[in-house]
């Protein structure tokens, strides 16, 4: 991002211009189904920055982050079928449905050591997948079908949006004092706490705001693919967050987004030529972890500031 | 009542089987092995793979099983090597590509349908006790486990071996000086982990029919186990497992659709109060 601040505002303001207009006029030419794998690689891309916020800055690596993104998907989905609700009401209603529990297994959670947090979140993530493949209330392992809400042309721009929104705030986040704060617990947490900082408390407010922002990308989920299961509640939506956000990169702040283009095309384009998507998936992830731990955003960024180098 | 018992202290065995290697390697390399959980699967598949297909003796080939993730274990070691140096959060990440590439591997060689492993014609039978006939093959699993807690118990604190890896936990650069290599106890405890962990899931795949989605739950009851056991106990991974065993067994039995949360409750409150767990000496 350091990279990003150097250059000058007037060609900044060029690039949002280009990528804003590319973005707004995508559904004019390109087809139904692209658009379909755009939506859906724009809703992973909030849920990864939301991951991020864990992963990135504050080094805890959760294995049950999907479970938030499915409670506000099924809430909202419930909302609109049992309560009758418009969706407009049902998926705030469902983000803040989300934010409770989250808040409730916050309080344990931040308090866990890294591998105590892994194992807790990957505890949360088995039994919230247990719980909505057998209990009714969830549609049990059939899931539930959503409602139509809106053209997909439509919930194309509205996730687009909504994705601006997402990634401008959490932006905010990261650099803000409260972002330093996370950064300096995740690099010391005992040197943090003895300057006076309440670790526990700032971890916890993380937590939420990853929580919440992994909420609003389950309630945009929902109505894309039409179908809320157990699939994505569990262990495999936990793992596909993870998987992106290291490709992207971690700790970047806007790898995860490039990580989701990546993850969504290459997981559509591997499942329609070879079953083995598992495999494929473990070995990319094992090469990135052993070789490339900064993912394609920390590498591109290394390779553009020696070409800079170069110039100079 | 006693059935109930049995099944749980039955089950509870099981998860040692698990929990021991696990134990074993988290209590000296410091390491969480996601993969452990798929890896003692894979003890089970080799193990069913020749003592059915290979018609080999059933015991031979859970040795078999044990040996070739024996053998994984290395693997790993080798690749976790590059890792050493960096924030935990990688050396997990590696594991769970590990068990991403296993499950894959798993479901397409042995596809998804619940596999045993043959049960000798001695074990088959049950015994009657009172007014229960309880199966011959859960005394079996406890037997393994009491044998491998004994085992372990004996490696640790009385062979030559076990005291140098406890000096390499402690210290790796003091061991390293008292010219114990560091490296290759590192390998070997790796090895001895995955091993264990295989020679468990032999036995159990007589007792458990495994499928690859498995994974996930007994993953998470075997962390659980040591969660309450205490990290890097092997008497405590042992009373941790019987405790799990016995609560899942009456969860299951009075409330079958919520079971798995019973001992994640205990898992969670052991976390929030006692985290040391309840033999536990240091905390991770």
């Amino acid at each position: 991002m350091k990279l990003f601040e150097k250059i000058p505002s007037s060609r900044k303001a060029i690039a949002v211009f280009i990528i804003a207009i590319l973005l707004l006029s995508f559904p004019l030419y390109i087809g139904r189904f692209y658009i379909f794998l755009i939506t859906l690689a724009l809703i992973m891309g909030i849920f990864g920055l939301s991951f991020n916020l864990l992963l990135g800055y504050m080094g805890k690596l959760s294995f049950g982050h999907a479970a938030f993104l499915g409670l506000a998907a099924f809430f909202s989905t419930i909302g609109m079928t049992a309560g009758n609700l418009p969706y407009c009401l049902a998926a705030p209603a469902a983000i803040a449905i989300t934010a409770a529990v989250a808040a409730v297994i916050g309080v344990i959670a931040v308090r866990l050591k890294d591998i105590y947090f892994s194992l807790f979140t990957l505890g949360i993530a088995v039994v919230f997948e247990f719980l909505a493949s057998s209990l009714r209330f969830f549609g049990g392992s059939d899931g539930i079908s959503v409602p139509h809400v809106t053209s997909s042309t439509n919930w194309y721009y509205v996730t687009l949006v909504t994705t601006f929104v997402c990634a401008y705030v959490i932006y905010r986040i990261v650099r803000s004092p409260f972002g330093e704060v996370i950064r300096a617990i995740r690099d010391n947490v005992e040197r943090t706490r003895h300057i006076g900082i309440n670790v526990a408390k700032f971890q916890w407010i993380n937590w939420m705001f990853a929580c919440i922002f992994a909420g609003v990308a389950g309630v945009l989920m929902a109505p894309l693919i039409g179908h809320v299961g157990p699939g994505l509640i569990g262990v495999e939506k936990s793992t596909e967050v993870i998987a992106l956000t290291l490709l992207g990169g971690i700790g970047t702040y806007i790898g995860p987004i490039g990580g989701a283009l990546l993850f969504v095309f290459i997981k559509e384009w591997f499942s329609s030529i070879s079953l083995h998507w598992m495999m494929i998936l473990g070995i990319t992830l094992l090469a990135v972890v052993l070789f490339f731990p900064h993912g394609i955003v920390g590498y591109g960024e290394k390779i553009i500031k020696r070409i800079i180098k170069h110039q100079k | 009542m006693l059935a109930l018992f049995y099944n749980g202290i039955v089950f509870g065995s099981l998860l040692f089987l698990i929990a021991s290697g696990l134990t074993l390697v988290l209590g000296v390399l410091r390491i969480i092995n996601i993969a452990h959980a798929s890896m003692f699967l894979l003890g089970a598949y080799v193990a069913w793979f020749t003592a059915t297909s290979l018609q080999v003796n059933v015991f031979l080939s859970i040795v078999i099983g044990a040996l070739v993730v024996g053998f994984v274990g290395i693997l790993m070691e080798r690749g976790l090597r590059i890792l050493y140096g960096r924030p935990p959060v990688y050396q997990i990440l590696f594991t769970y590509a590990i068990v991403l590439i296993l499950y894959d591997l798993q479901l397409s060689l042995f596809g998804p349908i619940a596999k045993t492993v043959p049960v000798p014609e001695i074990f088959s039978g049950a015994i009657r006790i009172l007014d229960w006939n309880l199966p011959t093959i859960g005394f079996l699993i406890m037997a393994v486990s009491i044998a491998i807690l004994i085992f372990s118990h004996y490696f640790i604190n009385r062979t030559r071996i076990g005291i140098n890896t406890q000096a390499v936990s402690f210290n790796p650069q003091v061991a390293a000086i008292l010219s114990i290599n560091p490296k290759r106890m590192f390998m070997f405890v790796f090895f001895l982990g995955a091993f264990v962990g295989g020679l468990g899931g032999g036995f159990a795949g007589m007792y458990l029919p495994v499928t690859p989605p498995l994974w996930g739950l007994l993953n998470v009851l075997a962390f659980a186990v040591l969660v309450v056991g205490g990290v890097g106990s092997i008497e405590g991974a042992y009373i941790g497992s019987i405790i799990m065993g016995v609560l899942y067994s009456f969860g299951v039995y009075y409330f079958a659709s919520i079971s798995i949360v019973f001992p994640f409750i205990v898992m969670i409150f052991v976390l929030a109060f006692r985290p040391k767990g309840l033999f536990g000496r240091e905390t991770l």
